[in-house]
């Protein structure tokens, strides 16, 4: 992507906010992202990451706050935006093979009774490819391992071709060649000119994997280049006293 | 000997014909329904709404002083929305634990319902044993007509929906994010639960028609990996159940509900232990041939 369109904003953000009975989780934040970005998002546990991302895509309703995808606002917007919830979220015994899920992809064009079939049939059988899933795919889910599961939700998400995709914890839980799969999945779209944001937890490969940094505890505390949030003085903002284990692991980075 | 015991029955008048059918009608729908509360371990739920109904019924038993009249279902239905509100409602103020709330909100709104009954509705032929128990060889024409109307309708609509209630049951959070009505299609489960339960009591009596729901499903699950079979053996799980029940009722002449959902949960057991897939006998002989009964692929 070039400078030009290197400044058009994909996803706009204003004023979120979002409590449970009252206790605010997420705090009027507001951040722009630039259209071909991959953002880490990161924060220490309970600093309502997740909860921002389900509200962006709409799983969750806000308390308060505006959502611009690309100049649409709206369902239009949620249309554009594609969700990799947490693995967690999900019950693994469910009677449903490799092939099922990633077809659910499709719904998003093909609503609740559009056959999979002909065109978009071929698009699973892509997302499949690209996942390296193809082999297993008439495989019930609950047979694969950590990895292969993360990886069944990543070709759902390619199959249901977003301009923003938000992925919850995508790397937890897997084994090193996915993980390696995953972000050059990730860097796939973003040549494509499609925009990510990322949940993470692992502070070592930070700088490796993402050129923005949101950075959150219930309040924003830095949204910009990696270069300028990933730094001590914010990240002490964020993680407080834990500090003290980054710390420790600075000297690698 | 097998005419006596096999094709005998259907001769004696038409009692078996018309318990087949009722026994049909009821437990082909709650099978399906119970396939999706069984997936979204909502199994209790069941239980609860086909308590909650009672209170609903009662009242609109006052309204119409009719038994077997189309408000008793709307009565129900009403009930067991108010009270899957309520659940919801409990559950979500983190107030109490959703299980809690399960069984306070329905042994609450029973007993609502059995003060109702007991004191507005003295004189009335409301057979408690019969709610409870239901009378399947006995059935009147009134249940079987609601049953012919209510049955297929549940079944075309859990076939109309049928990606809708899979996806919202497997991934709740990515059907909303598609902007999917994923609590319409919640209440809507569960008003049909409701629904089914009231339109079942005569034949197979509220209590037992948890089970109709239940362990169908529950088989079907040890048996299949895919939603369709899932749903076709818990389907073939209620037909087999249903027919064997009335059998063993007629030859040792007892409670055909008890017989059907007794015969229902030797089915079960027997997928517990020989389940091609998840059965424990079979997985001992797998592993005794050094098969493994480990499942995880390596990449």
């Amino acid at each position: 992507m070039q400078s030009q369109s290197r400044n058009e904003v994909a996803l706009g953000v204003r004023n979120l906010t979002l409590s449970y009975d009252r206790e605010p989780v997420v705090q009027d934040i507001s951040f722009d992202v630039p259209r071909g970005a991959i953002v880490g998002v990161l924060g220490p546990n309970g600093a309502g990451k997740s909860t921002l991302i389900k509200a962006i895509v709409g799983a969750l309703s806000p308390d308060l706050g505006d959502i611009h995808v690309l100049g649409t606002s709206g369902k239009d917007a949620l249309k554009r935006m594609t969700y990799v919830p947490q693995r967690g979220s999900v019950d693994w015994d469910f009677p449903v093979t490799v092939r099922d899920v990633v077809a659910q992809g499709c719904y998003a064009r093909l609503g609740l009774w559009g056959k999979v079939r002909g065109k978009e049939a071929k698009v699973v059988d892509e997302a499949l490819e690209m996942v390296s899933m193809t082999h297993l795919q008439h495989r019930q889910i609950g047979a694969l391992s950590g990895g292969q599961q993360q990886r069944v939700f990543l070709g759902r998400a390619l199959a249901q071709r977003g301009e923003i995709y938000l992925m919850d914890e995508p790397f937890v839980g897997v084994d090193v060649k996915t993980e390696e799969a995953i972000v050059q999945v990730l860097r796939m779209l973003r040549d494509e000119g499609r925009t990510l944001l990322v949940v993470h937890h692992d502070l070592s490969t930070v700088r490796e994997y993402f050129d923005h940094i949101l950075l959150m505890n219930k309040h924003l505390i830095g949204f910009g280049k990696t270069e300028d949030i990933f730094v001590p003085d914010l990240l002490q903002d964020a993680y407080g006293g834990r500090l003290a284990i980054f710390e420790h692991g600075e000297g690698t980075l | 000997m097998l005419y006596e015991l096999f094709i005998e029955p259907w001769t004696l008048g038409d009692w078996m014909q018309r318990g087949m059918l009722a026994a049909t009608l009821a437990s082909v729908p709650c099978a399906l329904l119970g396939v999706f509360l069984y997936l979204r371990r909502l199994s209790l739920v069941a239980d609860a709404l086909s308590h909650t109904a009672l209170p609903g019924i009662v009242v609109a038993f006052l309204f119409s002083g009719s038994l077997s009249s189309p408000v008793l279902l709307l009565g129900a239905v009403l009930s067991g929305g108010i009270s899957t509100a309520a659940i919801e409602y409990f559950s979500r103020s983190r107030l109490i634990r959703s299980d809690a709330a399960i069984g306070i909100v329905f042994s609450s709104l029973f007993a609502v319902g059995v003060i109702l009954l007991s004191v507005f509705v003295k004189d009335a032929h409301i057979d408690t044993q019969c709610m409870l128990f239901g009378d399947v060889l006995g059935i009147s024409t009134e249940s079987l007509w609601t049953l012919g109307i209510v049955s297929p309708l549940i079944i075309l609509c859990v076939l109309a929906c049928w990606r809708v209630l899979v996806l919202t049951s497997f991934d709740e959070e990515y059907a909303r994010a598609l902007g999917w009505p994923v609590s319409l299609i919640h209440y809507a489960l569960m008003g049909g639960v409701a629904m089914m339960t009231v339109a079942a009591f005569e034949a197979i009596g509220a209590i037992l028609a948890i089970a109709m729901i239940i362990v169908p499903a529950a088989t079907a699950h040890l048996l299949s990996d895919r939603m369709k079979h899932m749903a076709m053996w818990a389907v073939a799980h209620a037909l087999l159940s249903s027919l064997a029940g009335m059998y063993v009722a007629v030859w040792l002449d007892v409670s055909a509900a008890g017989a059907i959902v007794m015969v229902g949960g030797i089915l079960y057991l027997c997928a517990v232990f020989f389940s091609p897939s998840h059965g424990k006998v079979t997985s001992y002989f797998k592993r005794r041939q050094g098969k493994g009964s480990s499942v995880t692929v390596p990449s």
